[in-house]
């Protein structure tokens, strides 16, 4: 009999398809008659989805520009490290 | 690269150091890449390091709130409080836009150490082994650094849709 505390120690191994399938199972029945872990387990998908969308942000382009001055100009300086 | 140069130092002008600094490395050392892992995972681990790097002298000496965030349970193992579903909101539109704001925020609390994992992971979609090896983490270790940092996440957004006072919990009337 799985608790809600293990259900929620056991979520990120759910949501990732880890869990043995005798665990899933358990876990699946636990949530089946538990509407506070049912919601726990929703909004905890809903932040995955949402933590995806929110860091989508992608190289602006006069960002790519001023990086491929800088490769081009660094690179035909010769092979000193770079500063970091 | 930059998304995620970007996702663990969170300013602009870090992050394009970084992506130069990255880009000059890979290109001048690519000879020294021993196909140990994948090329992906050997370019991911060297920004990782390099954006963990520009932060580390930065880091706030804020303590994270972890008991605060994360959820909190009887002795029996049963949620102390109600747990309401918002991510079913019917105005959802617009409480996602807000919720955003605040995800951006929560991730900006964590330790560079946990960004990191939810950006490879949640973000840049790297399998777990991949993005433990980027890390130099035991699959375990980053398994768990992972399951900590998505509670935390989650927990600060729950906290908002709360405040924000919708939807009524669906489940603590049942």
């Amino acid at each position: 009999m799985i608790t809600c505390s293990q259900m929620v120690d056991l979520l990120s191994d759910y949501v990732d398809g880890y869990l043995e399938p005798t665990v899933a199972r358990q876990l699946g029945a636990h949530l089946r008659g538990c509407t506070e872990c049912t919601a726990f387990l929703q909004t905890f998908k809903e932040t995955l989805a949402l933590t995806r969308e929110a860091a989508c942000e992608e190289m602006p382009e006069e960002l790519k520009v001023r990086l491929r001055d800088f490769l081009r100009n660094n690179l035909q300086r010769g092979p000193s490290r770079p500063t970091n | 690269m930059y998304r995620l140069a970007l996702g663990i130092t969170r300013n602009s002008a870090d992050a394009e150091e970084v992506c130069q600094d990255v880009f000059l490395m890979v290109l001048k050392s690519i000879g020294e890449f021993e196909g140990k892992s994948s090329l992906g995972t050997w370019i991911y681990r060297i920004a990782t390091n390099a954006a963990l790097m520009k932060i580390r002298g930065k880091a706030r000496s804020v303590e994270v709130p972890w008991d605060e965030v994360l959820p909190r349970f009887s002795q029996e193992g049963s949620h102390l409080t109600p747990v309401p579903d918002w991510s079913k909101d019917p105005e959802a539109a617009l409480l996602q836009t807000e919720l955003r704001t605040v995800l951006g925020q929560a991730l900006e609390e964590l330790p560079g150490e946990y960004r990191a994992v939810v950006l490879l992971r949640d973000v840049e979609g790297l399998p777990t082994d991949e993005a433990a090896n980027a890390l130099g983490l035991t699959v375990p270790a980053l398994k768990a650094r992972l399951h900590r940092g998505r509670l935390f996440l989650r927990g600060r957004l729950a906290e908002y849709a709360e405040r924000r006072g919708r939807p009524t919990s669906k489940g603590a009337g049942e």
